[in-house]
């Protein structure tokens, strides 16, 4: 830890080697930043390992065998299931992160009209719940009963195909590579339109100068330079896809399409083999070990090369888009009706009709408001409200402090061991909620922890879900301290302020965008989180996500679900539109 | 060391430790009323049950609660819902944490083994309370609380009430059905056919098969499913509860229906039991030996058609009198999860056996 080295090329700023005293000293502040995210991180991940060799509850746990692995792994189900999930990441990653880096270079260096007002509605897809936007596009394709199914047939009809069978069946692997697809563009988009924002536009200037023309520059020099940020949002959605579980649950698992989340549910839920659970886990963990191996060997140990912020000024040129003007607005409105209009339009339908089971949709004259007005005599509801505040500005801003601390360390730190910190920040991801909350519920519960007082309050989920969304934050604050080049920190040394100083007062100003579009995002999925909350929800520490969730699995009133999706979507949107804003005030000022 | 007899502090730590033991065994072969006068000093109830507080505006639990308290008006209810497996989870890793904060409380009866094994059941004498023996565990760790028959939900302007009463098992593995029936991920009515007094292991793993070739829609929700159903999507359901259907078509539905082929498969949804650390036991029992009384089935059937269906009194009953009805054997609820992995397996998941 104490340990510092300069990297090839970078100036001579080395901090002095140090005894293991003065460097424990020195580096207090480091030490107890990593020991606090392995205390985080390290407990479900090594709950997850142990209960893969175990059979039992994790309550009661059985004896130690191997049982679980032989099963997982001699049955043909699983490689299928192993297919399934790399064509399901696979693709839905291409689809959102060639949609996310075209919008994010439409919006921050293009002419495009409106650039702003699209920015900013790139964050509301965010804000719906993923289960209800899920379980809207059932509503709409399902075969027989999807509202856009029945149009289409109808159409058809009309052209003389009578008794045509249902144009589109969502509960197919196109289906559910369609809404992962469509639902992972604002993460990977505030992955990298942070990147395009803070890019020095020299490479690009003499690019032009040199007669490339617009598409050449943007694939020999803007990709290339910002490979950091793209690959760590490839990497980071491919992940995310595969750990992905909504649509694979909705839309997947009635046409009998397993991929790794709903192998694991099924193993949690309806076997209750949590051994089981754990051995697809312990795969699905070792998967992702890899790509962050990959990761690393690409970027991390090449940052330098990737640094575009550095001492001398930069503004990035606005590039004329011309004639495409209109046509990159239109396509991200067709990608704006698919990803919020049409999912919002079929819930909010559905909040305001007496009942979701008629045969067939209600008439506007029977709409009532009915579920809406319920929700403010629901009981507990003011206060559960007061939680999912407490719960997301905390968890938010933990997880984005932790993770700006943590990443660097993991790029400027030449410490030995960062590539495991960094593989552990991002693995923690590949743990279930179901299995995070578990192991949170061990932890506290049992002395000496117990005494904390931890367990039925609002802290223990904040600290699950710091968890959880640790790995997408540092993504971002990687990318974004890997921009920064270390000339301007090491020119804070040289007059003389400690590193904490640097780190607070040079480094973070200069990525602040990535920060707060890293604190809005994990506040939207703070704001909607479903299973950790409800796992570990007692008496008093009831989120509205927990509300909306008994609604929609338990009480089974889809409609008063649906309103309560809808209001929350509408506080989501304007959490993430007032995050936006600041973020642009900051970055201009 | 002196014997006993002979030194008296030892002699009376004895006996109060035996009749501390005694007190900790509070029902070993007390009546219903000795169990009510102690019920009546504890003076409250923390129930932890799965009945809703009310549905669609109409009161359930409270007007359960409204019939046990005019027979028993000196208990005070404190009650929580517990329903679906996170809760049912959470509460069980928290009473094996030590954290007990029911008095009668209902978990799924595929945590009876793993409770016995963390020692969370207070055992009662449940017979002399008079409760029906069929329904106490053989050690008297509690009794199953919810019983339901399954049946085959249909789809009535899919399926013609005359065409749906005839449904039977076989037509949801029949090809003329292929990849039109639904089913969910968890079919429990396999379980109970599985008993050798029904279909047998040998028939039930095969038509596991059978089923799983027939290309059946799998659903992870069975309300989920059965909104599907009511919509259109598929014209019928294979191993729907009784209950979800009654409730519907009482609150309104009008296409649909249930059938009950033979043999009907009767479900023990939840078991019920006082917690060893529970903080009002005899009220807790109170709750328990009442809920199962003809009084308690009554109302409950009454108000969320969750009566016991062998009872004239609920509502299903006379659906399935004279049909075959297998019984249901403990040893079957204590092996549920076992067959249940087999059956899977049968069905082509990977399970651990």
């Amino acid at each position: 830890m104490g340990r510092e080295a300069k990297s090839a090329g970078a100036p001579a700023v080395a901090f002095r080697r140090a005894g293991i005293a003065e460097a424990v000293y020195r580096d207090l502040f480091f030490i107890a930043v990593v020991a606090l995210l392995l205390w985080l991180i390290l407990f479900p991940i090594g709950q997850m390992i142990i209960n893969s060799f175990r059979s039992g509850h994790p309550a009661v746990p059985g004896p130690f065998t191997w049982q679980n692995y032989v099963v997982a792994y001699s049955n043909p189900l699983t490689y299928r299931m192993i297919l399934n999930t790399f064509l399901f990441a696979g693709t839905s990653t291409l689809i959102s992160v060639a949609l996310a880096v075209l919008f994010a270079w439409l919006t921050e260096r293009t002419d495009m009209p409106c650039r702003n007002l699209a920015w900013g509605l790139l964050l509301v897809p965010m804000a719906m719940p993923g289960l209800l936007f899920s379980i809207a596009w059932v509503l709409l394709l399902a075969p027989k009963i999807g509202l856009v199914n029945i149009a289409l047939k109808n159409l058809l009809g009309w052209f003389g195909f009578e008794g045509a069978s249902d144009p589109i069946n969502i509960y197919s692997l196109g289906g559910m590579i369609f809404l992962d697809g469509l639902r992972g563009i604002t993460t990977v988009f505030l992955l990298v339109a942070g990147a395009f924002r803070m890019m020095d536009p020299a490479l690009e200037e003499a690019a032009r100068t040199a007669g490339a023309n617009h598409r050449k520059v943007f694939f020999k020099v803007t990709l290339p330079v910002l490979l950091p940020a793209v690959l760590a949002a490839f990497l980071y959605s491919f992940v995310s896809s595969m750990e992905s579980f909504e649509a694979p649950l909705v839309v997947g698992m009635p046409a009998k399409i397993y991929v790794y989340s709903t192998m694991i549910y099924f193993s949690t839920r309806v076997i209750l083999s949590y051994g089981l659970a754990g051995a697809f886990g312990v795969s699905y963990f070792l998967l992702a070990l890899i790509l962050v191996y990959i990761y690393q060997r690409a970027v991390i140990h090449r940052a330098e090369r990737f640094a575009t912020i550095t001492g001398k000024g930069y503004r990035p040129r606005v590039i004329a888009l011309g004639k495409w003007r209109y046509p990159a607005l239109g396509l991200f409105f067709v990608y704006f009706l698919f990803a919020v209009v049409l999912p919002l339009g079929v819930l909010l339908w559905l909040s305001l009709v007496p009942d979701d089971r008629g045969q067939s949709w209600n008439l506007p004259q029977h709409f009532t408001l009915k579920h809406y007005a319920n929700l403010f005599l629901e009981e507990g509801i003011l206060k559960a409200a007061w939680n999912t505040a407490v719960i997301t500005v905390t968890t938010a801003t933990a997880t984005v402090l932790l993770a700006f601390f943590i990443s660097w360390i993991i790029v400027r730190m030449k410490v030995r061991g960062r590539f495991l910190l960094d593989g552990f920040t991002f693995l923690s991801h590949a743990v279930p909620g179901i299995l995070v909350a578990l192991s949170f519920i061990f932890l506290y519960l049992q002395p000496p922890f117990r005494y904390l007082g931890l367990y039925g309050t609002v802290w223990i989920i904040s600290l699950a879900l710091v968890t959880q969304y640790i790995a997408f934050a540092s993504r971002a604050t990687n990318a974004a301290i890997t921009q920064v080049h270390r000339e301007l920190e090491e020119a804070g040394r040289v007059l003389g302020a400690k590193r904490t100083t640097v780190l607070l007062k040079i480094t973070l100003p200069l990525v602040f965008p990535a920060v707060a579009a890293a604190w809005i995002w994990v506040a939207a999925h703070a704001v909607r989180a479903f299973s950790v909350p409800l796992m570990l929800a007692g008496q008093e520490n009831w989120t509205l996500s927990v509300i909306l969730w008994h609604y929609w699995a338990e009480d089974r009133i889809l409609p008063q679900a649906a309103a309560l999706g809808v209001l929350l979507m509408l506080a989501i949107t304007l959490l993430t539109l007032a995050g936006r804003r600041v973020i642009v005030q900051t970055f201009s000022q | 060391m002196r014997a006993p007899a002979k030194n008296p502090v030892l002699l009376a730590y004895l006996v109060a430790a035996i009749a501390a033991f005694l007190e900790s065994a509070p029902a070993n072969g007390l009546t219903l009323d000795e169990v009510a006068a102690r019920a009546k000093n504890e003076g409250q109830v923390r129930l932890g049950i799965a009945s809703r507080k009310e549905i669609s505006g109409r009161p359930v639990a409270t007007r359960i609660f409204e019939v046990f308290q005019k027979r028993y008006p000196f208990i005070k209810i404190h009650y929580q819902r517990v329903s679906g497996f996170g809760q049912r989870e959470r509460i069980f890793s928290e009473m094996v944490a030590g954290i007990v904060n029911y008095d009668a409380l209902s978990l799924s009866t595929r945590q009876i083994d793993d409770g016995i094994k963390a020692n969370l059941f207070l055992p009662v004498d449940w017979r002399s309370l008079g409760v029906d023996p069929a329904s106490v565990h053989p050690k008297n760790f509690g009794v199953t609380y919810r019983m339901e028959p399954y049946g085959i939900s249909y789809n009535t302007d899919m399926i013609k009430p005359a065409e749906g009463q005839k449904l039977t098992w076989e037509d949801c593995a029949h090809p003329k059905w292929k990849g039109k029936v639904a089913i969910i991920d968890r079919p429990r009515h396999l379980e109970v056919l599985y008993q050798d007094n029904a279909w047998g292991r040998d028939k039930t793993l095969a038509y596991a098969k059978r089923l799983a070739a027939n290309n059946p829609v799998v659903e992870r929700s069975r309300d989920e499913a059965f909104t599907k159903l009511l919509k259109g999507a598929y014209p019928m359901l294979c191993g729907d509860r009784s209950q979800g259907v009654l409730q519907e078509k009482a609150f309104g539905a009008k296409n649909v229906d249930i059938a009950f082929p033979e043999p009907v498969p009767i479900v023990h949804v939840t078991f019920m039991f006082v917690p060893k650390a529970a903080k009002f036991p005899h009220a807790g029992m109170l709750w328990i030996a009442w809920a199962l009384s003809e009084e308690g089935q009554k109302v409950h059937d009454e108000t969320e058609f969750t009566g016991n269906p062998l009872m004239p009194s609920s509502a299903v009953y006379h659906r399935i009198r004279g049909k075959k009805v297998p019984a249901i054997s403990w040893d079957l609820l204590t092996r549920s999860d076992d067959i249940l992995r087999e059956i899977l397996t049968a069905m082509g998941f990977p399970i651990v056996q």
